[in-house]
């Protein structure tokens, strides 16, 4: 079978840039100092590079331990970052990790050392770093240290709000103390030790826990049971972007679950314009497919039996995409197609190698070099274009908890990439889905994990 | 956001119930929701329980209109507006509509105080078990401390809903649109660029701050430009705290930036007329469309929803795009309207609808309106090609609501 990569447009776009990303780590913890390039959902920034006209803002968890404040920090970076906004989240347990190798008994002096620590980098971050969001990880569970913020953040001009997370739903309490303990904070630990750890600050700090009281006179979101219920107490001041972030914690869920993402089988063309369905190769590569997707599954299940809830598969709309699905509609799960999946529109450079649009649009061609990510071709989407049309994707993917397959174009799966990994701009045109490698990538709560797997 | 966003959603069916002690309240309410599902193009419609003559519909027959309406093609959003809806009967409601597979979302605007027969508890006891387990998906505003409670909501048509709800600000207050004053470019016939005013331009600069002291007295306001030289000059002489929005600057027009329509015709025939065959959906090589407008001031719109006056100085263009959004001109008419320059608009939103007055300064300035097949730029469009060509000439009709 030939490899007919020259005239096909999906290959096309990362071959001939300085280099291909074949595989990146999940980057929501990079530090974005001076011109970090920022993320793919950008829309359009305002003054001194801060979006909406929102000023500075720190948002501060607050809330026991285990009652996902790591996870929300982590979720809310991402997600602004990706929306262009320079965020970064500053975790107290990981400034303790470093600190301290071996395992230390509760400390309060040690406590405060670590949040002062942290503090003092945040204020940095605000004066020197131009950062417009500072994600405060920490327990916050005294009104004192509230007000402390308040006053602190208050007199270098940086808006705070509180966000507190509140369990109050055994299930999802006992899910959270599962996933606490394999968090980095416990890593070679015995588990007794973490249980008998986690079991005594817990204590401690559910005696002195002050909940969050409209006398306080803070800005406040009470986020209950993540996200069966939002209190939202801050009078309208932040504007868009605090809205854009509880817009997106209704639409979060936690979650421990996978995502897959595969190219679509051979079709005789292999042509944008040809809407074909696959050929032989094609088919064969779509029953290999779904194996290994069903073989990892079960594997990660950790022997629990595969049933028809267990995994969602979603296509892009061509009739190649869907045909490559078809074995698990035989295998009794569901396939969606979703329109937002639909690739990056090529427009007039369609079914065109990367030699051909240089001979034939060489102007075009010139542009196109300087700023993949935001160029658009004639009659074409950019890659950001794309980002902005599926963010509607992204968050039902955030509220998903099974196991998602994505069958799609290169350029979708680059930005879903992008997005799940905080890749930057520069990143996202660069990044190489070959047939033949399954990416998986894994919801943690600290960051999430890829691992390539191909298929043979 | 444009109709892609709304792509996959076919399936999603959501009745949203209005509850709300004060009639006024509820109009404005409903008339938002309203206008920004048509934002959205997302289908809906209003469902009351009275007919026009005031006679009441039966609780029965109601639902049996909604169910109907529902199976037509591409039905979304139905906003039950009704007159009085008991709040214990939320748990009937949401049962009778998910036999049909019809989600609900209740949307609840009451006064601090107004605690009894409500579907919310105070706020503060909120985390009982009991209030978990509650079953409806609503969201309740707080008229007096601007306090929201949301409860069980489960997909992303209801959040959309709801983060645009966020953004509302229910009191009174009026919206001021403008054209940057007459440019060098315009002079020319030009269109896009960064050319500053001419010297006409820079006399309706001057003129502005009367203008607006004159509407608005002592009250507060903010002035919105865009960061092309010539908003922030139009805005110059304004006493008033300025920001300026990337977001607000003009369509972009790629290749075409600095051209006449007359040498873009002569350039790109092709182009030219796939434009006024499209001009919502048309982009220009290397530049933007409508809708890529429609989409970059979403977070505009969100604000202004927000704030309280506002005066925007900005481009043809993006104007069109706003007045479209406050007036509920569908997507395809917008980019046919006719915003003459040295003109000020003020839209204030009532319980009926915005209202639009125009105050026309006496300084002349140029048309800058193109006529649909031609290159002419002309300032009486004869061969309209929308009802909403000539929007100003609709003033009198629309104020009379």
């Amino acid at each position: 079978m030939s490899e007919n990569s020259n005239n096909v447009q999906d290959s096309l776009f990362p071959e001939y840039l300085n280099g291909k990303i074949t595989c990146k780590p999940d980057a929501v913890h990079e530090p974005i100092d001076g011109g970090y390039p920022m993320a793919p959902g950008q829309l359009y920034p305002t003054e001194a590079g801060t979006l909406f006209h929102a000023g500075n803002i720190l948002i501060a968890l607050v809330g026991l331990p285990a009652t996902s404040k790591t996870l929300l920090a982590v979720a809310m970076t991402r997600y602004t970052r990706w929306l262009g906004v320079r965020t970064r989240s500053f975790h107290v347990s990981e400034y303790r990790r470093h600190k301290s190798h071996k395992k230390i008994s509760l400390n309060l002096e040690f406590e405060q050392e670590m949040v002062d620590e942290v503090i003092n980098d945040m204020k940095d971050f605000f004066e020197n770093k131009r950062g417009q969001i500072a994600i405060f990880d920490s327990l916050n569970i005294l009104r004192s240290d509230r007000q402390n913020l308040v006053k602190l953040f208050g007199d270098i001009n940086v808006k705070v709000l509180f966000i507190e997370s509140i369990l109050t739903d055994a299930e999802l309490v006992n899910e959270n103390i599962e996933i606490a303990l394999r968090s980095n904070q416990y890593l070679n630990w015995r588990k007794e030790d973490a249980v008998d750890y986690y079991t005594k600050k817990l204590s401690i700090t559910e005696s002195q826990y002050e909940q969050i009281t409209r006398e306080e006179q803070c800005s406040y979101l009470k986020y209950i049971n993540f996200g069966k219920q939002l209190i939202i107490n801050h009078n309208n001041q932040f504007g868009y972007l605090i809205n854009k972030i509880v817009f997106f914690l209704m639409n979060l869920r936690n979650k421990t679950s996978r995502v897959y993402l595969a190219r679509c089988g051979r079709s005789n063309s292999d042509k944008y314009k040809d809407d074909e369905l696959l050929n032989d190769e094609g088919i064969r590569y779509s029953k290999v497919l779904t194996d290994l997707v069903l073989k990892r599954v079960k594997l990660n299940r950790q022997g629990k039996e595969l049933d028809s809830e267990s995994l969602t598969i979603w296509a892009g709309p061509r009739k190649r995409t869907i045909d490559t699905g078809m074995f698990f509609l035989e295998e009794g799960f569901t396939l969606q197609e979703r329109s937002q999946l639909k690739q990056l529109q090529p427009g007039n450079v369609v079914d065109l190698s990367f030699e051909e649009i240089q001979s034939k649009f060489p102007k075009e061609y010139v542009e196109y070099l300087k700023d993949p990510y935001h160029y658009r071709f004639s009659r074409a989407e950019s890659y950001h274009d794309l980002a902005v049309r599926m963010e509607p994707l992204l968050l039902e993917l955030e509220h998903m908890k099974r196991d998602v397959l994505i069958i799609a174009h290169e350029s979708t799966l680059r930005i879903l990439y992008g997005y799940l990994l905080a890749c930057t701009s520069v990143d996202v045109p660069k990044l190489e889905f070959s047939r033949y490698v399954l990416t998986e990538i894994t919801f943690g709560p600290f960051s999430n994990t890829v691992e390539r797997i191909p298929i043979k | 956001m444009t109709l892609k966003i709304v792509d996959g959603m076919e399936n999603k069916k959501l009745c949203l119930i209005m509850v709300t002690e004060d009639e006024r309240d509820k109009c404005f309410l409903t008339q938002k929701l309203t206008r920004y599902m048509g934002w959205l193009a997302i289908r809906c419609k209003v469902f009351k329980d009275r007919d026009i003559q005031g006679i009441e519909i039966k609780f029965d027959d109601l639902v049996t209109n909604v169910c109907e309406w529902f199976k037509e093609e591409h039905t979304t959003v139905a906003i039950l507006d009704l007159e009085n809806i008991k709040l214990s009967d939320g748990p009937k409601y949401d049962s009778i509509f998910r036999r049909d597979h019809i989600d609900t979302l209740f949307v609840e605007y009451i006064g601090d105080e107004a605690n009894q027969d409500t579907l919310s508890t105070p706020l503060e006891s909120i985390t009982s078990n009991k209030e978990l387990t509650d079953p409806l998906s609503y969201v309740v505003l707080r008229k007096e401390s601007k306090d929201i409670l949301v409860n069980k909501v489960e997909n992303y048509l209801q959040t959309r809903i709801i983060f645009y709800v966020l953004n509302i600000n229910m009191e009174n207050k009026s919206i001021w649109l403008s054209r940057h004053g007459e440019s060098v470019f315009n002079l020319e016939e030009k269109i896009g660029g960064d050319s500053s005013l001419s010297p006409r331009g820079q006399k309706y600069a001057q003129l502005l701050p009367d203008l607006i002291t004159k509407e608005i007295g002592e009250s507060p306001l903010i002035v919105w430009t865009s960061t092309l030289r010539r908003t922030q000059e139009t805005a110059k002489y304004l006493p008033y705290k300025k920001l300026a929005w990337k977001a607000l600057d003009e369509l972009d027009a790629g290749v075409c930036d600095g051209m006449t329509y007359k040498e873009i015709e002569e350039e790109y025939p092709e182009d030219f007329k796939a434009r006024d065959d499209d001009k919502y959906q048309y982009r220009y090589r290397g530049g933007e469309s409508y809708a890529d407008v429609v989409n970059r001031i979403e977070p505009v719109i969100m604000e202004l929803e927000r704030q309280e006056n506002v005066l925007i100085i900005t481009h043809q263009a993006v104007l069109r795009c706003i007045y479209a959004y406050f007036m509920n001109v569908p997507q395809g008419e917008s980019p046919w309207m006719t915003i003459p320059l040295h003109t000020l608009i003020k839209l204030t939103p009532t319980t009926d609808g915005v209202k639009v007055t125009r105050i026309k300064t006496d300084i002349p300035a140029v048309s800058t309106y193109k006529e649909k097949g031609s290159s002419d730029i002309t300032s009486n469009p004869s061969n309209l090609s929308s009802k909403y060509a000539n929007i100003l000439e609709e003033v009198s009709t629309i104020q009379k609501i």
